[in-house]
């Protein structure tokens, strides 16, 4: 990411402009443009995590801590970033309202997945009070 | 995944802009919006591709199945 964070903040002002400039003209390839920006700004970021998500799990697995749990912090984290997107988008585009149940099914979609580890939480507490 | 997709948005907003303006100076308005219509479901056939590999990505990053 050292030459990376330069071209990431060159599209996104570039996109900035291409946007401001068709504003006045066109609004709605004004919003396209900006989320093709969000879209190819993300990829790129999400390209410079690769490694940092294999650096966590040797981590974890040389710490002993399962690896199911990394597993679902991750998955956690995916959903967040889909959610944000989608919800960035629907914003943009003057949709609140649908931004919001966006942001309800992300929160539902990320509790059923961290629902096992309540389960265990659970289980170790009340075999601790047992 | 180029940054040429934005300058490519960009540069069909603009032509269609024209033409829209072209169309309606001449007393066309439906057809105005026939082709504000087919740039728009031109540029979103262009960012599908372009999303799918986003998402792709993602999944295959954070292990989403």
């Amino acid at each position: 990411m050292d030459a990376g964070i330069f071209a990431v903040i060159g599209i996104g002002v570039v996109a900035a402009v291409i946007a401001a400039v068709l504003r006045q003209s066109k609004p709605d390839y004004a919003l396209l443009v900006s989320f093709a920006a969000g879209i190819i700004i993300l990829y790129r970021i999400l390209i410079g995590v690769v490694p940092v998500v294999a650096e966590i799990e040797a981590i974890m697995q040389t710490t002993g801590i399962n690896a199911e749990y990394a597993g679902i912090m991750f998955k956690a984290l995916g959903i967040c970033i889909l959610t944000q997107i989608a919800c960035d988008v629907c914003k943009d585009a003057g949709e609140a309202s649908i931004a919001t149940k966006l942001e309800i099914a992300g929160r539902v979609s990320i509790l059923v997945v961290s629902l096992p580890l309540f389960t265990r939480v659970l289980s170790i507490v009340s075999s601790l009070m047992a | 995944m180029e940054v040429d997709l934005i300058f490519r948005i960009a540069a069909i907003g603009i032509i269609v802009a024209v033409l829209d303006q072209v169309l309606r100076r001449s007393g066309r308005e439906d057809q105005a919006m026939m082709t504000t219509l087919a740039g728009v479901i031109v540029v979103l056939m262009m960012m599908v591709n372009e999303i799918n590999n986003l998402f792709e990505l993602v999944k295959s990053v954070f292990g989403l199945y």
